[in-house]
């Protein structure tokens, strides 16, 4: 049939409620660190752990790759409750930590002890990879607590609805404050591709969590403390709570975001290109089916916006597990028949999650997209200032028709404003006709309204005109018409939607790239804030040296 | 001894871009101001006196940005025309003053540069470029505080 003719268009998936309602898969990044951790059987030490009755102290994790050291030095601090913010604008946290290039010195740690627990605030080397820091879940917290010292599980429905004992708010790379640049270790192979070692700093902060937790239940009460029984314990995973700064991201790397979307399409072509489905591909994937139920189960939010969706979600299930038991698997391009069902029964998050679930059975065929995943961005895309202005207008109709359509003399349609606070620079998202002071501080992560203006004054000259001379007369349009002519070779670059619309829902952005992260149960806490659960079901580090399969925990309660 | 700052080279390139826009150039302008001076940068030589000298002079940058979008001689006016040649042309070889490019590496007074991944500026240099980077960012308010992220300020649960 051709995987080519099977690929979902970028019309079709790059629209904000698509992208709103994606859900993890084999290519997301914390699924493919995990991946090529058991396949090198990476090794896992424990090299430090200090820390007071208080909580307060030091610890180091180290994971070896046949290369390589990393190390997650954490720092653990005794926060009062009413500095607990998971915003940019905190300033003390539960924990602090930082991935080193390798195995720290006690000078390294002395040096770091000075900058990590203050974060933003803080200078690191090129020998730091990451910086990071958590927050306790005081929903859980105390409650773990307290039944380990009194030699108690703690209640397994409890632990699944909360999902995490800390949560991250922050995890930095790519040379912020900084540390190494991208540049420094996007050649190792284990970093190369996106957000590798982000997700290995995750991955041990989750293990540290654990120890820290069993440590201070110890501490409480040494004759009766017990450790966590180990199902238990696989169900905690790490929370992250991610505001707007992940938002413009997604605008601000259309070269990257192309290859992500792409390797994900072609991914589930690949597998409605399937002609016949094996008895145990069809098994695999009945057995993941089965797990949806009290996935959802644990799947809690409060937004009146996911519980709405999360309702839907349910009786997509019920569809999905109706329809199976007649399907038979046994007729040609079995998953491309499944997937055109969804899209006339299912709602848009329905049919997300079965195309992330038709590709379990098929690493074989899909997991090689991941290695397509990065991009060099170090270059900027070249102008060709010979093109023609009929030239660049033809571009913009073909592939920015959708911003062209939109009524821009209607207030609805920029409503709104990206801009950056100077308090500690936290992105933010405003309301341009209640702050219009915004407009002198506005960014480019309006890529409709831009096109729209730059196609306007497109309209003046003479089609003939080279567009270098229009950029020299109108360089207020370089940045979008660069975005253009990037765009246009890359259909995946773009969200096909206006991102300052008045009904713009800045989550469905971040759920987006935090799907591409392997993120579940998100939990919008407002339009422009979710929470969400990394690595929960997954096995620990020493779980998975042990040959713990890194894949069939997913889709966990 | 003047003190030295050291920043990754893609800090350094965004605060450049940064610094530019608040000097008043327009974005993809900015873009390519600093996709110029990291450039220099990434082969340890700091240019950076000169390249802020210039943000006073928009025109500078535009007819920067003409040069490497229409290419039609390898006439270099000015130390950062060297950065627009490669940038069109890496295979390229071209000389001015101190400066050699040989086609794959800089050449600076007869000696190759090594690459790097690290931006060494002095204080003062990193305070001008500052003070132009935080012309970009909207001043603090409670408004802005409690509604532009969509999150509370405490979170306890």
């Amino acid at each position: 049939m051709g995987i080519s003719n099977l690929k979902r268009s970028a019309e079709k998936v790059m629209r904000l409620d698509r992208m709103g309602s994606m859900h993890q898969s084999r290519l997301s990044f914390l699924r493919q660190f995990l991946r090529r951790a058991s396949n090198e059987n990476w090794k896992f030490n424990r090299d430090l752990f200090e820390i007071n009755a208080n909580g307060v102290g030091r610890a180091l994790y180290r994971l070896s790759t046949p290369l390589r050291d990393y190390t997650l030095i954490c720092f653990s601090h005794d926060l009062p409750d009413e500095k607990r913010s998971d915003r940019v604008i905190a300033s003390a946290w539960d924990a602090t930590f930082t991935l080193y290039d390798g195995r720290p010195t006690l000078d390294d740690l002395e040096r770091l002890e000075k900058h990590v627990p203050y974060q933003e605030e803080g200078r690191l080397t090129q020998n730091e990879l990451c910086l990071s820091r958590a927050n306790r879940s005081v929903r859980l917290w105390d409650y773990v607590l307290n039944c380990l010292s009194n030699g108690n599980q703690p209640d397994l429905d409890r632990v699944r609805d909360v999902g995490y004992l800390m949560r991250t708010t922050a995890v930095y790379g790519s040379g912020k404050f900084g540390s190494a640049d991208r540049r420094v270790v996007e050649n190792r192979e284990e970093a190369n591709s996106p957000f590798q070692l982000e997700m290995m700093t995750v991955y041990l902060i989750r293990t540290f969590v654990m120890d820290l937790i069993e440590h201070l239940a110890k501490i409480k009460n040494p004759d009766t403390a017990v450790k966590l029984d180990s199902f238990i314990r696989r169900s905690f995973g790490v929370g992250n709570s991610t505001g707007l700064g992940m938002a413009p991201f997604l605008v601000n790397h259309p070269r990257l975001i192309h290859n992500w979307f792409e390797a994900k399409e072609n991914a589930i072509a690949t597998v409605k290109n399937v002609q016949s489905a094996t008895q145990a591909e069809v098994s695999k994937f009945k057995e993941l089916v089965s797990r949806l139920k009290p996935h959802l189960k644990a799947w809690q939010s409060e937004h009146p916006i996911q519980i709405e969706k999360n309702l839907v979600l349910g009786q997509d299930i019920k569809k999905l597990e109706s329809k199976l038991k007649d399907f038979s698997f046994g007729i040609y391009f079995p998953w491309k028949l499944l997937c055109d069902w969804s899209e006339t029964e299912l709602s848009i998050e329905g049919q997300e999650m079965l195309n992330s679930l038709i590709l379990e059975p098929y690493g074989c065929l899909v997991d090689n997209f991941g290695d397509q995943m990065s991009c060099d961005e170090a270059t900027l895309f070249p102008i060709d200032g010979e093109m023609t202005i009929a030239n660049v207008k033809s571009t913009i109709e073909k592939y920015y028709s959708w911003a062209l359509e939109i009524d821009w003399l209607d207030p609805s349609s920029d409503a709104r404003a990206w801009y950056t606070s100077e308090e500690k620079l936290e992105p933010r998202l405003g309301e341009r006709y209640e702050m219009p002071e915004l407009n002198d501080y506005e960014q480019a992560l309006q890529p409709g309204r831009d096109v729209a203006r730059a196609y306007k004054d497109l309209c003046e000259p003479e089609p003939t005109n080279t567009l270098a001379n229009f950029l020299k007369t109108h360089p207020e349009h370089r940045h979008i018409i660069r975005r253009c002519l990037t765009c246009s070779e890359l259909p995946f670059s773009e969200i096909r939607d206006n991102t300052i619309d008045s009904s713009m829902l800045p989550i469905d952005m971040l759920r987006a790239k935090l799907s591409f992260f392997g993120a579940c149960h998100f939990d919008p806490r407002s339009d422009r804030w979710v929470r969400i659960n990394m690595f929960k079901g997954a096995p620990f580090p020493d779980e998975l040296s042990s040959g713990s399969d890194p894949e069939n925990w997913i889709w966990a309660p | 001894m003047r003190k030295e700052i050291e920043l990754s080279l893609n800090e350094y390139e965004t605060l450049l871009n940064k610094a530019a826009v608040g000097s008043g150039l327009p974005w993809g302008v900015a873009e390519d101001a600093a996709a110029c001076g990291a450039w220099f940068m990434s082969f340890g030589v700091n240019e950076l006196d000169t390249w802020i000298a210039q943000l006073n002079d928009n025109s500078f940058w535009i007819n920067y940005c003409k040069k490497i979008d229409q290419p039609n001689s390898n006439e270099l006016d000015n130390v950062f025309d060297l950065a627009a040649s490669v940038y069109v042309n890496p295979d390229t070889r071209v000389k001015l003053n101190k400066y050699e490019w040989n086609g794959q590496a800089l050449i600076v007074d007869g000696k190759m540069q090594l690459p790097s991944f690290r931006a060494c500026l002095s204080e003062q240099q990193l305070k001008k470029l500052n003070e132009r980077a935080n012309k970009t960012y909207a001043p603090a308010t409670d408004e802005s505080r409690l509604s532009g992220a969509g999150a509370g300020l405490s979170d306890n649960d």
